[in-house]
């Protein structure tokens, strides 16, 4: 256990926070908007590396594959967010079934469409190698994926607090009925954050090929992550969700690289821990009540 | 009494079922009545208490685990196993329910998933105890009392479950009718109020969470001896997830409904699963046909029947389908 294992763990958690961070994001402030645990979430983030694979596959161009990605889960997200915003809004049970039922749709429908097999994408041309940090030899694309991160956070942070719309979007979170009573229309901002959500889930969907692949399956597997981050970083804060996905990515990578035998102990015990002593989260103003 | 007699009836006729059925529809019904009796168990903490759990799974697999490990590693027997197991179920959820249930609604569906994939995840990953992924097989069943009843015989077996589904759904029933749990209602509709008159809601959920948990042990115990084995299967989340969802489309709080979808959706599923690849698609729109056009579930159609007859009265008089609940 030198300090190039702990250098490469740690590459390797940023790395799967960086892309938790695309799909938690979406997730959570659509949680913290209007109440609705969309469990089709990770649906969104599948078609979007499936989407991604055809047109690289296709074009051979990364940068298409992005577009292709997260244009095909926004408008997903937009049409389920259409058909379906009154039983969304309804009762926690619906809600549950209703997602839930989308999530099996889609993760069958992937199946019937692009098969079992796993893929996986081709990093692009100028970020396909390795480059020397601190004596380990890393791959560009991965610290690329983490630069994202960190510059699109930043971004979006920026525009959640600083901009216009991010304070309509935040002032829908802390009081929809005000809110709604101070002439902004609530329905527009939700249908707004629930494709810009959906579509940061398809971006992630097609920047983790390279590194996850795209495989059915995925689809949940991401969804279970992104959850704990929404409860660890607090349900609707974007600044919550970023500092969760690194801290979940890390727990995560150095769990199963020190302990394999129990490492969704080392990841879902913190998680517990956290809800139950802090039931808002690390950065959340409210529980998902 | 109305109920009890009930209940006998509809025990009468499924003893008697496998007369008309093939051996292999014995051992679907057999998986059937367990299902059924879990998701009525769920039943008592969504249904009846209005609190949402993704994760009872947990207890279900905890039981079967726990006996299965007792009997093949330390070759208990498999009566005091299945005690074992049960023991170890309702001891988790007794230690864990009290900081669960201070959470509601979507959170606490939260952390019974997190705490449930905690489960799962030690079964799959700490394969020298566990088996991993393999499970653990070689459980042998209990030897029955009267000795001229082989438990081996699928039938034998069925009987043995029925008797044990049987008296689950008498115990369910009258937990549910008692003042306790006639005051769990009260919890789901108006947590504030119950305060007020000096319930101790607390408790109340804690007890409902461990009742639906013990429910979930012993068919987790019955499952796991009609398999003669135990897998990670019986803790994954997607059974928390099928038992949650037959709560909803039976009808929350009306115990009879989940009981049925429960065993419905578990035949129709394995029906499904030999006929097409597409099964999780057609259950998926099972769900969200369920939700756009039976929102009460099964539970609410006898209502809608007579609502629809006494349509002179205003509408909405007759609408509660008893478990809509359940504050946003």
């Amino acid at each position: 256990m030198d300090l190039r294992f702990w250098m490469f763990q740690l590459l390797n958690g940023l790395t799967t926070g960086a892309l938790l961070f695309f799909v938690a994001a979406g997730l959570t402030v659509v949680f913290g908007l209007m109440r609705i645990l969309n469990l089709a979430h990770g649906g969104l983030f599948l078609l979007g590396g499936f989407v991604g694979w055809s047109v690289q596959q296709a074009t051979g161009s990364f940068t298409l594959a992005l577009v292709a990605g997260a244009v095909a889960a926004g408008l997903l997200g937009l049409i389920l967010q259409q058909a379906f915003s009154r039983t969304l809004l309804g009762s926690p049970f619906n809600q549950v079934l209703l997602t839930l039922g989308i999530a099996f749709v889609l993760n069958n429908a992937y199946l019937a469409l692009w098969g079992g097999a796993p893929r996986s994408l081709q990093a692009p041309e100028i970020f396909a190698r390795s480059v020397s940090v601190y004596g380990i030899t890393y791959p560009a694309y991965r610290l690329f994926l983490i630069g994202l991160a960190f510059v699109s956070g930043t971004a979006l942070i920026i525009f959640w607090e600083r901009s216009r719309m991010g304070a309509i979007i935040r002032a829908c979170v802390d009081d929809r009925q005000m809110a709604s009573a101070m002439g902004i229309r609530v329905d527009l901002v939700f249908t707004f954050v629930f494709v810009l959500g959906a579509m940061l889930a398809g971006l992630a969907g097609v920047l983790g090929g390279p590194v996850l692949g795209v495989s059915i399956g995925l689809d949940f597997d991401v969804l279970l992550l992104a959850i704990v981050v929404m409860v660890v970083g607090g349900i609707g804060s974007l600044a919550g969700a970023f500092a969760a996905s690194m801290l979940v990515g890390l727990v995560d990578t150095f769990g199963r690289a020190s302990f394999p035998e129990i490492s969704y102990f080392t990841l879902f015990v913190p998680v517990i821990l956290i809800l139950l002593l802090r039931p808002k989260g690390l950065f959340g103003r409210f529980t998902g009540e | 009494m109305r109920r009890e007699l009930l209940i006998l009836i509809a025990a009468v006729i499924l003893a008697l079922l496998p007369r008309f059925i093939s051996t292999y529809w014995v051992g679907l019904m057999t998986q059937a009545l367990i299902f059924g009796a879990f998701a009525m168990g769920l039943d008592l903490l969504v249904g009846y208490t209005g609190l949402l759990s993704l994760g009872h799974a947990a207890f279900f697999g905890l039981a079967g685990y726990g006996a299965a490990l007792a009997i093949t590693r330390w070759s208990l027997d498999p009566w005091l196993a299945a005690g074992l197991g049960i023991g170890l179920s309702v001891l988790v959820a007794l230690a864990y329910a009290p900081l669960a249930v201070r959470l509601g609604g979507l959170a606490l569906l939260t952390v019974t998933l997190a705490f449930g994939q905690v489960v799962w995840g030690l079964a799959t990953r700490w394969t020298t105890f566990t088996g991993g992924e393999n499970g653990v097989p070689g459980v042998s069943r209990p030897v029955l009392p009267i000795s001229s009843l082989d438990i081996a015989d699928p039938i034998i077996y069925y009987w043995f479950s029925l008797f044990w589904i049987v008296l689950l759904v008498f115990l369910i029933s009258r937990f549910a009718h008692s003042p306790v749990g006639l005051s769990l209602l009260g919890v789901r509709d108006s947590e504030t109020r119950m305060l007020a008159l000096g319930y101790n809601v607390h408790r109340r959920k804690v007890t409902a969470f461990v009742v639906a948990a013990a429910v979930g042990a012993v068919c987790g115990i019955l499952s796991t001896y009609f398999n003669k084995f135990v897998g990670p299967g019986s803790l994954d989340w997607r059974l928390s997830a099928q038992m949650l969802l037959s709560v909803v489309i039976g009808g929350p709080g009306s115990l009879w409904g989940p009981f049925v979808a429960g065993s419905g959706l578990f035949i129709i599923r394995t029906q499904l699963v030999g006929e097409t690849q597409r099964w999780v698609m057609v259950l998926g729109f099972l769900y969200i046909i369920t939700v756009l056009v039976l929102p009460g579930g099964l539970a609410s159609i006898p209502v809608r029947i007579r609502n629809r007859r006494i349509s002179t009265l205003p509408s909405g008089t007759f609408d509660s389908t008893g478990g809509e609940g359940g504050d946003v």
